[in-house]
């Protein structure tokens, strides 16, 4: 990720006096410019089949009043966009734009572009090397994943400064694995270089198709060591999402007790979006406030809530304004979950845990913050039995309510905080966004099982 | 809020045509280019006020067909004159495929050129009274005790051309309406938020007085005791 922003800011000068222009006394606002270049390939177990490439350019602005706002989008992200949706704003807002109409310029002529994307022949060899190497013997196996590899680069213009938010480029790959035994889905996400992603790829489609174990685990009540990629998905659902600030400061269970202890002590979770190794990670969020670290959490007490500018009331936004799509209004949202390491081996949790069950990927997950309810869906779990590792169990949820599970985290965590792979793209209330987190293993007790019906 | 003129075609998919065309024009080659406009608006209410969203886009998309093989390229009105090129790159790269060429005319349909016109910006007070009369039977349906914890309404239009080297030439109009609603309700079983989705062809035929009677059921009924 950096901060180059490309052509989205040649006409920078101009747009910020356009940005200031519209907005009238007691008026916040900004321009949000956004360039996405999408590369896809669908694959199947028999290797890459048909790309397709898809570059897709808007302008946004937005304009807040006494906690009215507008948001006018358009296609294109050039000067005239920009012109056009700030015209309409200023139109909306009974208010006159002070800048005169300008003619259309002529569209681009029609000749042969240069080379757009030098790296995509090697890509799609990287790629199908990858899919090779993880699946050598497909027999008996049916596989259907969309690999996408995207770049956005994104710039937000107040009516002070013309600011880059900074480019994200991740990979991507989702979809399903059939075999005999059943199916399975398959999510993956990395924000590494190309190289680091495409063998990380490697490595979780040749996990993904190892055959799938019969053995389910009993419902009821259980004690469970969460692996530290599963981990992260753990604190997203439980910590991240009740303190996203949505409905006010009773929104959740966890924003309606600030200040408590509702973990064990030593215990810090952080949401921080300037881990730029992360995918969830920018330079500045999508309303131009800097990306900054957060505590959510701070020795066990809840210490803070994520805020976009419009939640975030008379004080500042903390930089959590994102949103997937400059069609959308930005929200309050995670960006990067980190809870820092502890001293435990994972061996030496297992050990502490003696009957339960060791949790390595959970597929999804699900949090209601008002009734304080979550779900995780689990795709890969061990059983624990007598303090060792034993069979391998089918897929099943595990649920819980949060306070009663940040209550029951032991207090002991793994000694190595790692991103985690399959915490890919968050989804919460339409609104898809990449996130991402590192953390320990952890040991939490008391939460059910139940056998997946999905 | 009077609606602006739509104007008039620019004449850019015209103008790709022949560019496409004189591209790919050998045997066993073919294309298919397609262009979508839009406009859609959402209203959004929730505890810190309302939200208006108001977007037009515009798109067009090519495949190239060569000897089994297909790609396909997608770009803002702006990025138009990169598509044949990037289409064309990826060419090579695709596998392929027995049966892949570009549709063809469609039995009793006409190859007249369809000129594609901006669709005309939505109503936004009649989307506003849908998010009206939707607070208004939560009220009633939850007799006081659930309340709005978000509710949006969306209303859009969009309109399509598709044209194929084997002949096609087709325009079409659809239109969606949508009202997404989070809701929050106390009962003797403790608080429950509950979403709730309706989509219709057009926002008359929204069923707002069933989906809020639906949502109040959802978080105070002791049947939905368990959230998730």
């Amino acid at each position: 990720m950096n901060a180059r922003a490309h052509d989205l800011g040649k006409d920078s000068d101009d747009a910020i006096r356009l940005v200031a222009g519209m907005l009238r006394r007691g008026e916040t606002g900004e321009a949000l410019r956004e360039r996405r270049r999408v590369a896809i390939w669908s694959a199947s177990e028999t290797g890459l089949h048909s790309p397709a490439r898809i570059e897709e350019r808007g302008t946004a602005v937005r304009i807040r009043r006494d906690g009215q706002s507008l948001l006018i989008a358009r296609s294109g992200n050039g000067p005239e966009a920009l012109r056009d949706a700030v015209r309409e704003a200023a139109r909306r807002g009974g208010g006159a734009p002070f800048f005169k109409a300008v003619r259309r310029p002529p569209d681009a002529p029609f000749t042969p572009a240069p080379e757009l994307h030098p790296e995509s022949e090697v890509a799609s060899a990287a790629l199908a090397t990858a899919l090779a190497r993880a699946i050598p013997d497909p027999r008996g196996l049916s596989l259907s994943v969309q690999i996408s590899r995207i770049v956005l680069e994104r710039a937000v213009i107040t009516p002070r400064a013309f600011l880059p938010c900074g480019d994200a480029t991740r990979l991507e790959a989702s979809g399903v694995i059939n075999r005999p035994e059943g199916t399975r889905t398959f999510a993956f996400q990395s924000s590494s270089p190309f190289e680091a992603a495409v063998l990380a790829l490697t490595s979780a489609l040749a996990e993904a198709i190892r055959p799938a174990p019969r053995v389910s685990p009993a419902e009821g009540e259980i004690d469970v060591v969460f692996s530290p990629s599963a981990s992260a998905v753990f604190w997203h659902e439980v910590v991240g999402h009740p303190l996203e600030a949505a409905g006010g400061e009773g929104g959740s269970v966890l924003a309606r007790v600030l200040d408590a202890a509702v973990g064990p002590a030593g215990l810090d979770v952080v949401d921080d979006a300037t881990r730029a190794d992360l995918p969830g990670g920018y330079v500045v969020d999508d309303e131009g406030m800097a990306a900054r670290p957060v505590a959510l959490l701070r020795d066990g007490r809840v210490a803070g809530v994520l805020t976009d500018r419009r939640s975030s009331g008379r004080a500042d936004s903390n930089g959590h304004g994102r949103t997937p799509d400059y069609r959308r209004p930005p929200r309050a949202r995670m960006s990067n979950l980190i809870v820092p390491p502890g001293r435990s081996s994972v061996a030496e949790l297992v050990e502490r845990c003696g009957e339960g069950l060791y949790v390595t990927h959970i597929s999804a997950g699900a949090a209601d913050p008002e009734s304080g309810r979550f779900v995780l869906f689990v795709d890969g779990a061990e059983m624990i039995r007598r303090g060792r590792l034993a069979a391998a169990l089918t897929p099943f949820a595990l649920s819980g309510e949060i306070l009663s599970a940040l209550g029951h985290v032991d207090p002991n965590r793994g000694n190595q905080s790692l991103p985690a792979l399959g915490l890919s793209v968050c989804i919460k209330g339409g609104d898809a966004l990449p996130v991402g987190g590192s953390a320990p293993a952890v040991l939490v007790r008391k939460l059910k099982v139940r056998v997946s019906k999905r | 809020m009077s609606a602006p003129a739509s104007p008039p075609d620019d004449g850019l998919f015209e103008r790709l045509v022949p560019a496409i065309r004189a591209d790919a024009m050998g045997p066993g080659q073919g294309w298919e280019l397609y262009e979508r406009r839009g406009a859609g608006l959402e209203l959004t209410e929730d505890d810190e006020g309302l939200r208006i969203t108001e977007s037009r886009e515009r798109g067009l998309a090519l495949r190239l067909f060569k000897a089994g093989r297909c790609a396909f390229a997608a770009a803002g009105a702006a990025g138009t004159h990169e598509l044949l090129e990037q289409a064309r790159q990826m060419l090579p790269r695709a596998r392929t495929r027995r049966g892949v060429r570009p549709p063809s005319l469609s039995p009793g349909e006409s190859a007249d050129p369809h000129s594609l016109r901006d669709p005309a910006p939505p109503d936004e007070a009649a989307a506003f009274e849908l998010l009206t009369a939707f607070r208004r039977t939560l009220t009633a349906a939850g007799g006081g005790a659930v309340q709005i914890r978000e509710a949006s309404v969306s209303v859009g239009e969009r309109r399509d051309r598709l044209a194929s080297s084997g002949g096609r030439d087709a325009g079409w109009e659809s239109r969606a309406a949508t009202l997404v609603a989070t809701v929050v309700g106390r009962s003797a079983a403790g608080r429950y938020a509950a979403r709730v989705v309706a989509t219709a062809a057009r926002a008359e035929d929204l069923p707002v007085a069933r989906l809020a009677r639906h949502a109040a059921d959802r978080v105070l009924l002791p049947l939905t005791g368990r959230a998730l």
